[in-house]
């Protein structure tokens, strides 16, 4: 049986690609069982992955690797929570200050207390367990779009109850707390105040004033650039961002959102874990946070200079920590009473 | 052919559907609750989320239909330079990704966007004049523009198959031009209408990405499994989601078995598009199909070149921002691109592989077998990405392999759902190999393994390229499997973007989607040359 050339001109160009491809594909993995594994928000890999780079400085000779599955900080810690009984991660990131009870309570992490604690203040540690440890902070605010606000002579929000004026009708957005880690903390910060039952109340009545719930992000910054909103929560660091001219704030009050690193309990590679957790506590990679991302350090050697520009509120509301445990039954009702009510 | 031999020839499909859909999806079942199963069906919410949806999707369904008739009539009518390359950059928004055909929408109609600045000044008012976005209307709208291709390709074969000396003689004898469209067009155009409904149905009904971009309040089934996914009540909610996606699979099933007929073995005749331009119809035909492109290619066009206006960087500019990012675990933007290509290169040969075995053996086979195979493969269509996803996790991440990490995991992810659309254009194809041919092999004695290697596959060669790049550029642009299975050592350009987009690097992370679109459209209309094949969705 004789083959014509073209056919096999396209058979050898095909299988030689192919060959390539997969060997290209298996030489740059590393096994993943050889690896020190890191789970947290997709949101937060930016952090995770210069973190990562400069453990792998410290230490080449070890293999880590960051995984979020595309998930949210509260998929994610659920997924460690499910894993429990043979964990895949050895170390959790990320997680956040108003869903770390519901992690500890499900004994999925292993109180470790690393010999470099001394580095971060008091104040600074918010699990009262001691088992999840600061790793960086943020400040969600009331932003505004200058330029439209004073085209529309409006007086500039400076509190989560401004927001409600009749004149902010169809000007205001929250991020959905479904899909957004900040439109959750905006949620999270009005129950700290209001309570659970007042709050949601709160943001009923807010709804008459909300152009739209943005999905994350870029949505907010498409929304804010097109002149669709300009009222809305925002991280602190947001304001100022070259693509989103005039968003401004007052910066009166404002949410401190709180994310910490724990070990997980029966990790494949416990020594090396906390090799990480110490690394991530240390100046050196604290001093990472603020250039990678939209947070600050809790050490506070490390450097904030990156963010000199952006206002850091001077009334700072933190988790209401009797609410512990309720996140996914308060973004069950906000889906039903706020989104679809 | 004995029926073993019958049941061997139906190997491959089978194969494809036990590794890439069933066993993950029994996964998904196996983590169902009963408890939740049966409180979601009582539940006031999940109806009003299931009445939304369906109305959306019935809504989409009908203008997507709509619009597209007239443009699936010229387009089996006429014929023209580049006409397949216009067809192949039609489907483009059905492979972008959804996030820029949003971005497109919120440019082009939002309340300060550009159609409502223009008309306000024409009108003379400061208020907005459509104002759809953030509402179920605008994701309508949305669907429409990513429908409208795919309901015209099928119906595109509806046309085709009609008899233009049947069209003449219903003239004369009727009389009158509904009397014609009653008697000739309905009738043939039936099936195919039916069948692009469903499909642009199931689609609709099965989207997330677009309610949550422009939806504003307004939400679906499927994005409330996206919102409690990896809680126990998502699996509950994904069966209940699959039941009624498989029930709409069905009825296309079913629908196709009462009225299949193979595809024609030739082409049929198209007119010069010279003739359409004598009457004033015609005429006004051509224009629809310029708003038609218009509308379909806008919102594409704009988030990709957005970018470079805004930031007022050249494309080398951004190309050299993007060189300069540091995205992974020490990864470059160089080593993304090449492990993205590297696994579109696998899953392409994956997936076309796949799809011979599957055609080639049910061509083999014939009657029945081919038939059922070729209905059956409309199956895995209707199936929920984000679903299929979950379950893949479940079973090959951390079930019964390990894959986790591993790009086998994404090429498997991304393979399932390119396979049945690999198999639609080869399908077609294969269909126009002359009977005589392999009656003249078969005389001669040549054996099915001969006749597939020096007949079948030589003159298929065309629309097996024409796939190979088809499945190349939708794994290049997949976000749903690249976005589950990645880790800082295994990233594709999707989730490149997304790292840009959690360091705040929107202006690149927008420059990229344009780069990773770009690709996309220089490949399809690379397949439109290469391949002298109509396209074939159903």
């Amino acid at each position: 049986m004789r083959i014509g050339w073209k056919t096999l001109a396209v058979i050898a160009v095909m299988a030689v690609a192919v060959v390539t491809s997969t060997l290209y594909l298996l030489l740059s993995q590393p096994r993943l069982e050889d690896t020190l594994i890191i789970y947290g928000p997709r949101g937060i890999s930016g952090l995770a992955t210069a973190l990562v780079n400069g453990f792998k400085s410290r230490y080449p000779d070890v293999n880590v690797t960051f995984i979020s599955y595309g998930m949210g900080s509260i998929e994610i810690a659920n997924k460690l929570i499910a894993e429990k009984g043979s964990p895949v991660a050895d170390v959790i990131i990320g997680l956040p200050e108003f869903y770390a009870k519901v992690v500890v309570d499900a004994g999925a992490l292993e109180p470790y207390k690393p010999q470099n604690l001394s580095l971060i203040p008091e104040e600074e540690i918010w699990d009262p367990t001691g088992t999840v440890l600061p790793m960086d902070k943020g400040y969600v605010i009331i932003t505004y779009n200058e330029t439209i606000i004073s085209r529309l002579s409006l007086p500039p929000p400076e509190r989560l109850d401004d927001l409600l004026r009749p004149e902010y009708k169809d000007l205001v957005f929250y991020q959905d707390p479904t899909s957004s880690g900040t439109g959750l903390s905006f949620l999270v910060w009005v129950l700290s105040v209001k309570g659970v039952d007042e709050g949601f109340d709160f943001l009923k009545r807010l709804e008459q004033n909300i152009k739209v719930h943005p999905s994350g992000w870029t949505t907010s910054i498409i929304a804010l650039k097109s002149g669709e909103v300009a009222i809305g929560s925002m991280f602190n660091t947001d304001v100022g961002y070259e693509e989103t001219p005039n968003l401004t704030s007052k910066a009166v009050e404002g949410f401190v959102y709180r994310e910490g690193i724990a070990l997980v309990r029966n990790a494949k590679h416990p020594e090396i874990a906390k090799k990480f957790i110490e690394f991530v506590l240390s100046t050196e990679a604290q001093n990472l946070v603020a250039p990678e991302g939209y947070m600050y350090p809790v050490n506070p050697k490390a450097s904030v200079e990156f963010f000199s520009y952006a206002p850091v509120p001077s009334n700072r509301i933190t988790f209401n920590r009797e609410l512990a445990g309720s996140v996914e039954q308060w973004l069950d009702r906000w889906r039903r009473e706020i989104k679809t009510g | 052919m004995n029926g073993v031999k019958g049941l061997l020839t139906f190997v491959p499909f089978l194969f494809f559907l036990t590794l890439f859909y069933l066993v993950p999806l029994v996964f998904i079942v196996g983590n169902v609750s009963f408890t939740d199963f049966i409180g979601i069906i009582g539940d006031s919410y999940i109806h009003r989320l299931l009445y939304g949806t369906f109305v959306q999707a019935l809504l989409s369904t009908a203008l997507a239909l709509l619009l597209a008739l007239p443009l699936a009539f010229f387009f089996a009518r006429y014929s023209f330079k580049g006409k397949r390359v216009l067809e192949y950059v039609l489907l483009t928004t059905f492979f972008v990704p959804a996030f820029t055909v949003a971005e497109g929408l919120i440019v082009l109609l939002g309340e300060r966007g550009a159609i409502n600045t223009f008309l306000s000044i024409l009108l003379g008012t400061e208020e907005p004049v459509i104002k759809i976005l953030y509402s179920m209307w605008a994701v309508v709208l949305a669907h429409v523009i990513y429908y409208v291709p795919l309901a015209a390709l099928i119906l595109e074969q509806g046309f085709s198959s009609i008899d233009q000396d049947l069209v003449d003689a219903a003239r004369v004898f009727s009389g009158s031009l509904l009397r014609t469209l009653r008697a000739v067009y309905l009738n043939a155009l039936a099936p195919y209408m039916v069948a692009a409904s469903l499909l642009v149905f199931a689609f609709s009904f099965i989207t997330y990405s677009t309610p949550m971009l422009v939806g504003g309040r307004f939400t679906t089934m499927e994005v409330e499994i996206y919102a409690t996914r990896f809680r126990p009540i998502s699996s509950s909610l994904a069966l209940l989601q699959l039941s009624l996606t498989l029930a709409i699979s069905t009825v296309i099933i079913l629908f196709r078995e009462r009225s299949y007929f193979p595809p024609p073995a030739g082409y049929p005749a198209e007119e010069p598009i010279s003739r359409l331009l004598s009457k004033p119809s015609g005429v006004l035909l051509l224009v629809y199909v310029m708003a038609i492109y218009v509308f379909e290619i806008s919102p594409v066009i704009i988030p990709m070149i957005n970018p470079f206006f805004e930031a007022g960087q050249t494309p080398l500019g951004v190309f050299r921002g993007l060189q300069e990012f540091k995205f992974g675990f020490g990864l470059s933007f160089n080593d993304i691109l090449y492990q993205s290509l590297a696994v579109a290169v696998v899953v392409s040969t994956v997936s076309t592989t796949l799809s011979i075995c599957i055609v080639w053996s049910s061509k083999v086979s014939g009657g029945f077998v081919e038939r059922a195979t070729s209905v059956l493969m409309a199956l895995p269509l209707t199936v929920s990405r984000s679903s299929l996803a979950l379950g893949m996790l479940l079973s090959y991440g951390f079930g019964i392999t390990k894959l986790y990490g591993s790009w086998v995991l994404m090429a498997l992810g991304q393979s399932a759902v390119i396979t049945p659309l690999a198999t639609r254009v080869i399908e077609a194809s294969w269909s126009r190999v002359s009977r005589e041919y392999r009656e003249a092999a078969d005389a001669h004695g040549a054996t099915t393994l001969f006749r597939l290697i020096r007949i079948e596959i030589p003159l298929v060669l065309p629309a097996l390229i024409a796939s190979f790049l088809m499945a190349f550029s939708s794994s290049l642009s997949d976000f749903t499997f690249s976005t589950f299975f990645s880790t800082l050592n295994l990233m594709t350009l999707p989730v490149a973007v997304n790292i840009l987009i959690d360091t705040r690097r929107l202006s690149l992370a927008l420059a990229l989607t344009s780069l990773i679109t770009t690709i996309v459209v220089a490949v399809e209309v690379l397949g439109s040359q290469l391949s002298r094949e109509r396209l074939r969705v159903m």
